[in-house]
C-alpha cells in the first residue's frame, strides 16, 4: 500500500517535470510558475521539521525573484498561462496537504536518508549538467541564454533527484 | 544482517503494516528489514525489538 503510494509520488514528480520541460516549448513563463508549484510542493511534502523545508523555500524564492525579472523584462506576462500553471500548482499543492493529513506514514529513518542521498547525488548531476552546458557555450558549439541555462540545470535537478531517489527506495539500503 | 522479524511477528500474529505502524516506519521499512536489506539505526532497533517483546540480540544477528 505504502509502496504504491510512493511510486504515485514519484510518478507525479516525474510527470510535473516533464510537463514543467513540455511547457518551456511553449511559455517560458508558464514553465517557470509550473517550476515554482513543483518547488513549493517538494517543500510541502517535506518532513514537519522547517529547518527541512528552508532550503526549498529559498529556492522557491529565489526562483520566484528570477521570474519576476524575467516578467519585467518583456512584453507583460502571460495570463491565460500563468493561470495554468497555478491552477496545476494549486492541484500538486492540495494533493501534497491531502497525503499529509491521511496519517499514512510517509518518512521515516530510511526514506530521510535516501532522501537526502538523493539529493547529494543529484547536485553532483547537475554540476555535470553545468559543466557540459559551460564547455559546449564557451567552445562556441551551442549558444545558451541564461534562462535555458538556468531551465536546464532546474529539469536536471529535479528529473535526476526523483530518478535517483526512485532506485534507492527500490534498493533498500541508501549505504 | 539476519533478523527473525518475521518469525517473532508470526507469533504475536502481527502484519507488517500493524508492526511498522507500531515503530512509526513505512510498511517498505519493515520488508526490506525481514529481508535484511536495511540496516536500522540503534533506535529503530530497539523499537522493533520492543514491539516483538524481545532483545535486540534476539531479532537482529550479524
Amino acid at each position: 500500500m505504502a509502496q504504491k503510494e510512493n511510486g504515485k509520488q514519484q510518478l507525479i514528480a516525474v510527470a510535473a517535470a516533464i510537463l514543467v520541460l513540455l511547457s518551456s516549448l511553449i511559455d517560458a513563463r508558464l514553465s517557470f510558475a509550473l517550476a515554482i508549484a513543483g518547488l513549493f510542493a517538494i517543500s510541502f511534502m517535506m518532513k514537519d521539521k522547517l529547518w527541512r523545508q528552508a532550503p526549498f523555500i529559498l529556492a522557491s524564492i529565489m526562483i520566484a525573484a528570477v521570474v519576476v525579472v524575467v516578467l519585467n523584462s518583456q512584453d507583460g506576462p502571460s495570463l491565460p498561462g500563468l493561470a495554468i500553471g497555478g491552477l496545476v500548482g494549486a492541484i500538486i499543492i492540495a494533493f501534497a496537504l491531502y497525503r499529509r493529513k491521511s496519517g499514512v506514514v510517509l518518512n521515516d529513518e530510511r526514506t530521510i536518508a535516501i532522501h537526502n542521498r538523493a539529493m547529494a547525488y543529484s547536485w553532483w548531476v547537475s554540476y555535470l549538467m553545468i559543466a557540459i552546458l559551460f564547455w559546449f557555450d564557451y567552445s562556441g558549439y551551442m549558444k545558451l541564454t541564461a534562462i535555458q541555462f538556468g531551465g536546464a540545470i532546474l529539469f536536471t535537478m529535479l528529473i535526476s533527484q526523483a530518478l535517483i531517489k526512485r532506485y534507492l527506495l527500490f534498493k533498500g539500503d541508501p549505504e | 544482517m539476519k533478523t527473525r522479524i518475521k518469525e517473532l511477528r508470526a507469533r504475536y500474529g502481527m502484519t507488517q503494516e500493524e508492526l511498522a505502524k507500531k515503530v512509526g516506519v513505512r510498511r517498505e521499512t519493515i520488508v526490506f528489514l525481514e529481508q535484511g536489506r536495511y540496516n536500522p539505526s540503534l533506535r529503530l532497533a530497539h523499537d522493533v525489538a520492543l514491539a516483538l517483546k524481545s532483545k535486540i540480540d534476539d531479532v537482529f544477528s550479524f
